[in-house]
């Protein structure tokens, strides 16, 4: 029964009573606020009549908008949980005085008072929910669960006008305030519960959940407008309630002209009969079919459907003013706008950047309908409706069509927030910068020059000699000038390899060091910098001496001459001298073979690709890599990108920009690489990121045959992995999920890479991140980057899928059930291409006696997978 | 120059540090001192300006951490039971809940107005990852607290 419940409403093991616990609380608020609110709704008209009503509605949108904007300022200090708590005693506190006054009949006053506070207080409560939810949901949940909430809400409506249509005749109006309030206590204990059972999804943009932001008004506006997707997003809210109360308008209209000579309760009985119709439609579609549909269509595309059906709506009214179009305006706004539009806004917001979420929900939530009610009351009093109305729906289909551009690129956006970019450098940070602000930032540069900590000093002269600032070269002199012997040293070392190396100015100024220092060092350190001006025409033979010594200074000395000399004809020399025993020798060596390596000595790559696998230090490998890319010999791609498997990030990516050098003649190899499944994980990637680079048609055209081949391995490794049960054999599990996470990070990499996403590392960790809402973003960004039926195979991978879904893939994939007993498994093991599943299976058969292992000594486990398939 | 003491304008509006600024920082920073200059204006483009009031506290033991905490301008005071530390300007804290991916240990609250740059748990982890010189040094002042072996 359980499982037919949670596959009915779309949701998944153990997650039921969280959702119910959230479920409850909507039905309790709604329940209280809007019985109140249909009760103050008759009342008012009861007691003072119609007359008042635009006055009640233009206090209650002011009071609306006053009450929105004192919750956006308590959010900068409180959080969603706190106020909504305290919005739920203000409300069971004023209801049970509402209670208490009704004993006595009061004054009109009262009335009035009522319709203004429950319609501002609805409206913030809707809001603040709704920023609760978000804390504890991610986007993933958000698909499966806001549908079935906002279905809540709907059957709280229904037990509300249920309960007034029964007890209000025989227990009066002062027992269903007494019942609205008991109802918000109710919320206020499931509230409760929820804190103290539900684990909030944290943001890591903020402290904990709860944390208030400090930035004010202006930064919030300045935010919006600067955030395509945002903006649009508010923008769709806004029309859509323009078009909302304009459409209400006009099918009240018709449905006045069209019940003209019918009597007047025939009318309400009809809107009453269709409004209940369309409401117990709008639960079945919330609940059981809207979640279902996202997966089916995607979100982005079901954001359309509101804004196409409004604009057939006045396509066909601006025509024909009948019965029928007119109940059709009535479906747009109670059926697709509170039920469709809704919920696709309150998936939508996940794509918002996290910072702004909780505030765009209380300004859509709870300023737009005031802010619509009061500027469509402006417009209104025209006499073309219709057209407005057609308008509205136009500039609706736009800002969705916008939506549906920028959503994946919002939803992505929020991950980038993570990411760190290794490979920028200076120059491209200012040029990321307006004017004022690389004015502002050179400004800056300036003042750390006059600073008192030399270290800042530095740092200033460093960043103004690699930004080639002319104008500010006297500056940077007069500050180093300043500087202890130790800092002139490293200012010297800044100056070598800056394009003001051979500067006037500069040579002038360092020989007003040489003349006033008497410094050893730093004399030795100054004649190292004028080393090339002294022994530019030296002989060969002094040079070589030097080279050959076995002091390690000379030998240094000689290669600072042939570093500034550039004369290769002692190759040889330097050659030798890159294998030498001391690493700074070796380092040295290799600077000056990167700067006279030229494409004619290829004859020397199979030597430098040598020690490259010798030597691990990390300046050493990137001038080696420097000298190949001068080289520049495609023979040495494959062994480069085998070693490229040990190598660190920043030594990777100068091999991809080694070899994206060579151009497109590579892409065979690489090709070939990508495929071999023996090769380690890390290679292949890299092999196949260079790919996308110089050939992405032809990762593409051989991506599925590639992906396949890796998801069949993926869900190997995974099923044994999580069906092992059995101690001692936690080798074997640890081996096979540790192979399960290498190729599907793979299959990630290549999913990504072949979609050009920007910074697919950045995807792959995030997958990996024990943050869900972090973990859910990437996965709404890898769903646009694959082909649906990809991500249905990957989907149980990745996401948390019940483990009848994975085994579901399994058959899917492989034609039958998986049935391996241990030696089969061990087996398959031992005919792997990955080493670590070959050792692993060695190490069993030598420990366990396989002959007694002939029945399955495993057992599956009908535990549903980690809280992450992945990660 | 003190480039603090640029931040707070006459009226007491906080400016926003500017990414040379942040750089200038994390150089006197004991973490990130060897760093080149692109590390550094990496790094320094992934902090977060946050400012807190008097008194005001940062966060609480066992709440769930996300952030290491920096401390630009100001003191800050970490206390458990009743033991407390006081903290200045360039130093730094609430990193070890982000490495042993538990609840926040003692709690932290604002001796006086405080300036902080933060990172969050995955750009901490992200920029070690990259630069292991940060992890050796961590360990440096780790174990400079603990000189002897498995003291609590």
């Amino acid at each position: 029964m359980k499982h037919f419940f949670r596959r009915l409403l779309g949701i998944y093991p153990n997650e039921e009573k969280k959702t119910l616990r959230f479920a409850l609380l909507v039905v309790f608020w709604s329940l209280g606020a809007t019985c109140i609110s249909t009760l103050t709704d008759g009342l008012f008209i009861e007691k003072i009549g119609t007359s008042l009503l635009p006055k009640a509605y233009f206090i209650a949108a002011l009071v609306m908008i006053s009450a929105s904007s004192l919750v956006l300022y308590l959010l900068k200090y409180f959080s969603p949980y706190q106020i909504l708590m305290s919005l739920l005693i203000i409300g069971s506190i004023m209801y049970g005085i509402g209670a208490i006054i009704l004993l006595h009949p009061p004054p009109v006053l009262f009335y009035f008072f009522c319709k203004v506070f429950s319609l501002a207080f609805l409206a913030n409560l809707i809001a603040c929910s709704w920023a609760l939810i978000d804390n504890y949901h991610d986007i993933q949940d958000a698909k499966r669960t806001y549908a079935l909430y906002n279905g809540c809400y709907f059957l709280g409506v229904i037990f509300s006008g249920c309960l007034i249509s029964f007890l209000l005749k025989p227990l009066g109006d002062r027992f269903l305030f007494l019942l609205g309030a008991i109802s918000l206590v109710a919320a206020m204990f499931q509230l409760k519960s929820i804190a103290l059972k539900d684990r909030p999804i944290h943001d890591e943009t903020l402290e904990g959940v709860f944390t208030g932001d400090r930035k004010g008004l202006f930064y919030l506006v300045k935010k919006i407008f600067s955030h395509p997707f945002v903006f649009s997003l508010l923008s769709i809210s806004l029309i859509m309630q323009l078009t909302i109360t304009t459409t209400e308008f006009n099918y009240l209209e018709s449905f006045g002209n069209a019940f003209q000579n019918v009597s007047e309760s025939k009318l309400t009985e009809f809107l009453a009969k269709t409004r209940a119709l369309i409401s117990v439609f709008n639960i079945i579609i919330g609940v059981f079919l809207y979640g279902r549909f996202v997966r089916l269509v995607g979100l982005r595309n079901i954001a359309l459907l509101p804004a196409l059906a409004f604009l057939l709506l006045y396509s066909k009214w601006l025509s024909v003013d009948s019965l029928m179009v007119a109940i059709f305006g009535l479906v747009c706004v109670d059926g697709i706008s509170y039920t469709i539009e809704d919920n696709n806004h309150n998936l939508m917001l996940n794509a918002v950047p996290c910072k702004l979420k909780a505030k765009i929900r209380i300004i859509n939530d709870s300023f737009f309908e005031p802010i619509g009610m009061l500027l469509s009351s402006a417009f209104l009093l025209s006499s073309s409706n219709k057209l407005i109305g057609l308008f509205l729906a136009v500039i609706m289909l736009t800002f969705a069509c916008i939506i549906r551009a920028t959503y994946h690129k919002s939803v992505f956006t929020n991950l980038k927030d993570n990411a760190v970019h290794f490979d920028r450098k200076i120059k491209h940070w200012f040029q990321l910068r307006t004017k004022k602000e690389q004015k502002e930032l050179k400004k800056d540069l300036i003042d750390g020059l006059l600073s008192s900590d030399e270290k800042v000093s530095l740092l200033s002269c460093e960043a103004l000699l690699r930004l080639k600032e002319t104008a500010y070269l006297s500056h940077i002199l007069n500050a180093a000038s300043r500087f202890s012997t130790q800092g002139k040293i490293s200012f010297l070392s800044l100056l070598k390899n800056s394009s003001f190396k051979k500067d006037p100015d500069v040579q002038q100024t360092l020989i007003k060091w040489t003349h006033s220092s008497n410094n050893q060092s730093l004399q030795s350190h100054l004649d190292l910098y004028f080393i090339g001006k002294k022994y530019f025409n030296a002989p060969f033979k002094t040079i070589n001496d030097l080279l050959c010594s076995y002091e390690k200074d000379k030998i240094i000395l000689g290669l600072e001459i042939l570093s500034e000399t550039m004369d290769s004809e002692h190759l040889d020399s330097v050659l030798s001298l890159i294998k030498h025993p001391c690493i700074t020798v070796q380092r040295k060596a290799m600077s000056v073979f990167s700067k006279i390596a030229d494409p004619k000595m290829k004859i020397t790559t199979s030597y430098l690709l040598d020690c490259l696998e010798k030597v691990s230090d990390h300046s050493f490998r990137i001038k080696c890599l420097e000298a190949l890319m001068s080289i520049s010999d495609p023979s040495l791609i494959e062994r480069l990108i085998e070693m490229s498997a040990y190598f660190r990030p920043s030594e990777r990516r100068k091999i991809e920009e080694l070899i994206v050098s060579m151009g497109k003649d590579t892409a065979p190899t690489l090709l070939s690489l990508l495929k071999d499944v023996s090769k380690h994980i890390r290679s292949r990637t890299l092999a196949g990121k260079i790919l996308s680079r110089i050939s992405l048609s032809t990762l593409q055209a051989h991506l599925n045959e590639t992906i396949y081949v890796e998801i069949k391995r993926a869900y190997f490794y995974f099923y044994y992995a999580n069906c092992i049960e059995s101690k001692d054999l936690s080798l074997l599990v640890t081996g096979l999920k540790t192979g399960f996470y290498s190729v599907i990070d793979f299959v990630i990499h290549l999913l990504s890479i072949s979609k050009s996403i920007e910074d697919c590392e950045l995807l792959v960790r995030s997958l990996r991140s024990k943050n869900e809402k972090i973990h859910s973003h990437a996965l709404e960004s890898l769903e646009r980057a694959c082909h649906r039926k990809i991500f249905k195979w990957i989907a149980p991978l990745i996401d948390r899928h019940p483990w009848n879904e994975v085994v579901a893939g399994y058959v899917r994939l492989f034609g039958k059930k998986p049935t391996l007993n241990l030696p089969t498994l061990l087996d398959h093991l031992q005919n792997s291409p990955r080493l670590f599943d070959r050792v692993v299976a060695e190490d069993l058969r030598s420990v366990y006696d396989l002959s007694l292992f002939t029945e399955p000594k495993f057992e599956l486990s009908n535990e549903p997978c980690n809280q992450f398939a992945y990660g | 120059m003190n480039l603090a003491t640029n931040l707070h304008t006459d009226d007491k509006t906080m400016k926003e540090l500017t990414l040379i600024e942040k750089a200038f920082y994390l150089k006197k920073n004991v973490l990130f001192k060897e760093l080149d200059l692109d590390l550094l204006l990496i790094i320094a483009e992934k902090m977060v300006q946050d400012v807190y009031d008097k008194k005001e506290k940062i966060f609480d033991e066992k709440q769930a951490a996300n952030r290491m905490y920096f401390i630009y301008e100001g003191k800050v005071k970490i206390y458990k039971s009743n033991k407390s530390i006081y903290l200045d300007a360039n130093d730094f804290f609430a990193e070890e809940s982000l490495f042993n991916d538990k609840p926040r240990d003692y709690s932290a609250i604002c001796i006086e107005d405080t300036v902080f740059l933060t990172l969050s748990k995955t750009n901490v982890m992200t920029i070690i990852s990259e630069c292991p010189s940060i992890a050796i040094s961590l360990l440096e002042i780790y174990t400079t607290l603990f000189p002897f072996r498995h003291q609590k």
